[in-house]
């Protein structure tokens, strides 16, 4: 039993949107609406010759993600208003179904001085099964507190009988210990709890995974199920240092499962699977789910996801 | 009607100037009565880098009790230095405010950084001195109130009050940002969270004051008392566009409540002016009202937000209790 790959099931350069060249598709994130499997992603639009603002876009599959059914569009969502958490562009998209209601949790980025960006994570809902979406406010519903001064961001969201539950990120450091780099973002795996979905109680800067890397591990994307009274993630990981240059150790898939949700045992082996081009020398922003037997994982290969899109489908 | 007595400018900054941190500006006076003087906080700037930003520190001076207008003493270093990298307060303190909470002395400050788009972001942090309110230390590197859903940027102006032994936050937070051919202005209002530890805070999530203007009007300063038989709050506030050095920058304005939540605004209850050719002749601004024994004043800056320092006032003559029904 182990997880096969399927390669890259979404190429960029297939495809247009809007028009344009597909600049990326990053952190691919599937709902079910019945007839059709949406496969949520970011993209990239320039801002500038030398910026990029990142937006969220859809393409729709057929059941078994073999086939596209509909060419991707973007996620059409009003601009911004200045100084904003998000007036930079969102990135990663997290949809969320429950209760009726169509939200999406995102993560906002707005650009810094001292440091490349400043994120936070907010909240929008959608009334046409994803074609367009509102923000619920303008601020964030999870952003930098006492404990998590940083960078709060990648949010998943699970919710059971009792509260609604969210697993994201929390910077831990801007390592500035190498001249030859800019300051780079490390960060780790918190847990938050909500009873409404909107207002949220953050893991005051407590790690909920182990780093196998050392304390300058950074950890992101943590896609979360909660099945058979366990939950169980996979994320992925990287050092905090020469992870951008080709070649280097980058990001990697990492896998850990709990009892009670917060405390974890990382076991990596358990997505240790067999290379394709595609994702040679990186894997990154995995989303994990589960359509009817079967499990999958989307994710991101080589680049941060510049090429597209990969499927690994578990065998029994 | 309240009625005063200028005292003049009390604190003058350039000569207590310390070039590393303190060349010009006493901004936000906020005040800690101990047994021997009466310790005003403010926040202060050495002078700019060269392409003319600024950072602010938070400092203080010593006041004689009985007569505030002598200075006994002034820090000799920031209260706090700034934040680390990539931190909310990584290029500014202010303004900041303390409470005696118990056995504990908390102070809250506005961090400032420096986003792309618009001048400044700015959100709440929260420390504690122990060593008597010369230096505070910081629970925590990030902020403890800071933006949300329906706050989306500004959170500043702390001013910490403890009423039925429960701490209230009064604070202001960012409504929207207009871009002006100069730069962008933000509209910002008047905002409170209460919270019975420090660490855990409720939003009460609304404006508390009415603007006079909804779409060009900035109020900040909230400051709340008890006296007599309600609460009172002085504030100020200002035009968000075209308000520098004329009439449209800030004045005085002031409301009364009886619960803390619902208040009614009346500015005409403050009838105090700028003064022709003087320090305080474009703005009166950031008021702070403090009882030392029985007397009772009003610290305040004027032109430039306080460039040149903070001034004071003593209350003459508070208006008449309104009759119980």
């Amino acid at each position: 039993m182990t997880w096969s790959n399927r390669g890259l099931i979404f190429r960029c350069s297939d495809y247009k949107i809007a028009g344009n060249e597909i600049l990326f598709a990053q952190s691919p994130q599937p709902v079910n609406l019945g007839d059709r499997i949406r496969v949520f992603f970011c993209t990239r639009l320039r801002d500038s010759p030398t910026t990029w603002i990142s937006h969220p876009a859809f393409v729709d599959y057929t059941h078994d993600l073999q086939h596209v059914l509909e060419s991707p569009q973007l996620v059409k969502i009003a601009p911004p208003i200045l100084g904003s958490f998000d007036e930079h562009g969102i990135f990663p998209f997290h949809p969320h179904l429950s209760d009726g209601l169509f939200l999406a949790y995102s993560t906002g980025w707005s650009r810094r001085q001292s440091v490349d960006v400043e994120t936070g994570i907010g909240l929008l809902q959608s009334f046409d099964q994803g074609l367009s979406f509102v923000r619920v406010g303008d601020g964030p519903v999870l952003t930098a507190s006492l404990y998590e001064p940083y960078l709060v961001c990648d949010p998943w969201v699970v919710r059971d009988e009792s509260n609604w539950k969210m697993w994201y990120l929390f910077g831990t450091e801007w390592d500035e210990s190498l001249d030859s780099e800019d300051p780079q973002r490390v960060y780790k795996i918190g847990k938050a709890e909500s009873l409404d979905g909107r207002q949220w109680v953050e893991s005051k800067g407590q790690a909920s995974v182990p780093d196998v890397l050392g304390p300058k591990e950074a950890q992101a994307l943590p896609s979360v199920r909660h099945k058979a009274g366990r939950f169980e993630m996979i994320f992925c990981y990287r050092p905090h240092r020469g992870f951008r240059i080709p070649g280097n150790a980058s990001y990697n898939l990492g896998f850990a499962s709990s009892v009670d949700g917060n405390t974890w045992n990382r076991d990596d082996q358990q997505v240790d699977f067999p290379l394709q081009d595609f994702d040679s020398q990186m894997r990154c922003y995995p989303s994990w789910f589960t359509l009817g037997e079967s499990d999958f994982i989307l994710y991101n290969g080589n680049e941060f996801g510049k090429f597209g899109f990969g499927l690994a489908q578990w065998t029994k | 009607m309240f009625s005063f007595e200028r005292l003049g400018l009390v604190f003058e900054t350039r000569e207590h100037a310390v070039p590393t941190w303190m060349s010009s500006f006493a901004q936000a006076p906020a005040s800690l009565i101990f047994d021997d003087f009466v310790r005003v906080y403010f926040s202060t700037r050495p002078d700019p880098d060269k392409n003319g930003r600024f950072v602010s520190y938070t400092g203080y001076v010593d006041l004689n009790l009985t007569d505030p207008r002598k200075i006994v003493g002034v820090a000799k270093t920031p209260i706090m230095p700034l934040g680390e990298r990539g931190t909310f307060d990584e290029f500014g303190t202010y303004p900041f405010s303390v409470v005696r909470f118990g056995e504990r002395l908390l102070g809250f400050h506005g961090g400032w950084t420096r986003p792309v788009s618009v001048p400044f972001a700015v959100a709440v942090g929260i420390s504690e001195s122990f060593d008597d309110g010369k230096t505070f230390k910081r629970l925590g590197s990030g902020p403890i109130i800071s933006a949300s859903i329906n706050e989306p940027f500004i959170i500043s102006g702390p001013k910490i009050r403890i009423f039925d032994d429960r701490l209230f936050l009064f604070y202001i937070a960012g409504k929207k940002w207009i871009q002006t051919d100069l730069l962008a202005e933000p509209v910002y209002r008047i905002r409170m969270a209460t919270s019975n530890d420090g660490l855990s805070w409720v939003k009460e999530d609304r404006d508390l004051i009415i603007p006079l203007d909804e779409d060009d009007e900035a109020q900040a300063s909230p400051d709340v008392f008890w006296h007599g038989d309600k609460y009172h709050m002085f504030f100020c506030f200002r035009k968000t566009l075209n308000y520098r050095g004329n009439s449209g920058s800030y004045r005085l304005g002031y409301a009364s409540s009886r619960d803390l939540l619902n208040w009614n605004r009346d500015d005409s209850m403050i009838n105090y002016g700028p003064v022709p050719n003087s320090w305080e002749e474009d703005m009166i601004a950031y008021p702070h009202v403090v009882q030392i024994h029985d007397k009772w004043y009003m610290m305040y800056l004027g032109n430039g937000v306080g460039r040149d320092g903070f001034g004071i006032s003593r209350i003459v003559g508070f208006p008449k209790s309104e009759p119980k029904l």
